[in-house]
């Protein structure tokens, strides 16, 4: 399963499982290995809000493609995709570790009224 | 014995005075090992009552999980502000507020979490909003059922609130299927001498467009008034156990929280209820015959009812229900292609 890609094809009851196992060994090497699962839709998608590294690549029906095993009955399938990790660079964050486009022109207020609500006092921002 | 370590602060749980300080010993021997010191001044002494995360676990009596007053009056005071608050509030207060409410909701009673919080979340994270800070330095008006949370949550902090490991007593409701053109409700067991009349019924055409996880679940809302009008007296601190056979209403009611806003309501009613009855009710999920004779839920009788049912029969149908894809090389190969997925080499697995 290491540094390499793996396509799976587990019965569905089992699949949360399968998925789990193998993101837990996806992290422990996540540059060069990557999974495909194809999971027929007979379950409930519990792999939802798992992670944001498993992708939902496409819903597909068995009668819109040409398989070599057809299964028997036309239950649509799922393919999910755990890719290699690729590293981004850190976004320029000026203040407070958080994002960019929060610093509208009244944040001083916004953080004062959040202030008062937790019993705290803002610090002078001016000094 | 039980020792929990949340962090830098720990908590030991024990039958007698002996073995919890014994306990207590290992503990602090065993941190002084790995390089933690814990200052002697700033343990409690074995008690049957202690604070421990901001909760006060009392085991007097029956188990019981407590706010501590201090907790609870800043809750309500800041509830209380936001009840009366007129005009836009910042989403980062109403963060804060939200955070703050969702402290206490292990020590609620059932643990009413989303039941009365989904509203600020969706304040707080609009449609589109679901990421960044950005959102939080904007303002919003809280609506009618943000303020209807409130109300909720004032009604319940003014008391003296807690969770307990279990009722006092118990007793049964029997139940019956609500899902159809039919209704009804059964009687408590176990509980006193006083059982409910059973009763059954035809449903008023006006609720046919309502969807059937809401027509399960009204049958347990008008037998919980029935209990209310009927034995509201003998009820304080019981448990009482619903059965109900459709797994999705039993999965909705469990989580105390529904997309949709007729369900919903339907959720804080009986929630109210069990509030006011101060009971505890545990739903719990026992399958239709037929779903036990086909060995599976709903899916199979959804399929027993198809075309293939005719052709392949039963025994066949479900077990193909729950076989997984047989493994096709072209697949993997037109997937990978298609999606420019990296690596050309792939290794299979197949059940």
């Amino acid at each position: 399963m290491f540094h390499r890609l793996t396509a799976w094809f587990p019965p569905p009851e089992i699949a949360q499982q399968a998925l789990i196992f193998s993101f837990e060994t996806w992290v422990e090497s996540p540059w060069n290995t990557s999974f495909l699962f194809f999971i027929a839709q007979s379950v409930s998608h519990t792999w939802t809000g798992l992670s944001r590294h498993i992708q939902e690549l496409a819903m597909i029906k068995p009668t819109d493609i040409p398989l070599s095993f057809p299964p028997l009955l036309p239950i649509p399938f799922t393919i999910l995709y755990i890719a290699p990790y690729t590293l981004v660079p850190p976004l320029h964050r000026p203040r407070k570790q958080v994002d960019k486009g929060a610093y509208a022109t009244d944040y001083p207020e916004h953080e004062k009224e959040a202030d008062d609500m937790r019993g705290l006092s803002t610090p002078d921002t001016k000094e | 014995m039980k020792i929990w370590a949340h962090v830098d602060d720990f908590f030991t749980r024990g039958p007698d005075l002996e073995s919890t300080q014994q306990a207590l010993r290992l503990f602090l021997d065993l941190a002084v090992d790995v390089g933690l010191l814990y200052h002697p001044k700033k343990l409690s002494p074995p008690s049957q009552v202690q604070t421990y995360t901001g909760f006060i676990f009392d085991t007097r009596g029956i188990p019981t999980l407590r706010i501590p007053s201090a907790k609870r009056e800043w809750a309500l005071a800041t509830v209380e502000y936001l009840v009366t608050k007129l005009g836009p509030i910042s989403r980062l207060t109403l963060s804060v507020v939200t955070g703050t409410l969702e402290s206490l909701v292990e020590a609620t009673p059932n643990r009413i979490r989303h039941t009365y919080l989904r509203s600020f979340h969706s304040r707080v994270h609009p449609p589109g909003f679901e990421a960044g800070a950005q959102v939080y330095y904007t303002r919003c008006a809280l609506n009618a059922s943000t303020k209807e949370e409130l109300r909720w949550w004032r009604a319940i902090l003014r008391k003296s609130i807690g969770r307990q490991a279990r009722g006092a007593k118990s007793a049964t409701l029997i139940p019956t299927d609500g899902a159809g053109s039919g209704t009804g409700t059964g009687g408590t067991l176990g509980l006193t001498n006083k059982l409910l009349q059973m009763w059954m019924g035809q449903r008023n055409p006006v609720v046919f467009s309502f969807s059937s996880n809401w027509r399960e679940l009204k049958p347990l809302h008008l037998m919980l008034l029935q209990l209310y009008s009927a034995l509201q007296a003998d009820l304080a601190g019981t448990t009482i156990f619903y059965f109900m056979d459709s797994s999705a209403t039993y999965w909705i009611f469990h989580a105390g929280s529904s997309k949709s806003p007729r369900l919903h309501q339907l959720i804080r009613d009986i929630k109210m209820i069990e509030l006011d009855l101060d009971i505890q009710l545990q739903t719990v999920h026992v399958p239709g015959l037929v779903m036990i004779q086909q060995g599976t839920d709903g899916l199979s009788r959804g399929l027993s009812m198809s075309p293939y049912h005719e052709q392949l029969g039963q025994l066949k149908l479900s077990s193909a229900v729950f076989s997984p894809l047989k493994f096709d090389c072209q697949l993997v190969t037109s997937t990978i292609s298609d999606f420019g997925l990296a690596g050309k080499d792939f290794w299979m697995y197949q059940a």
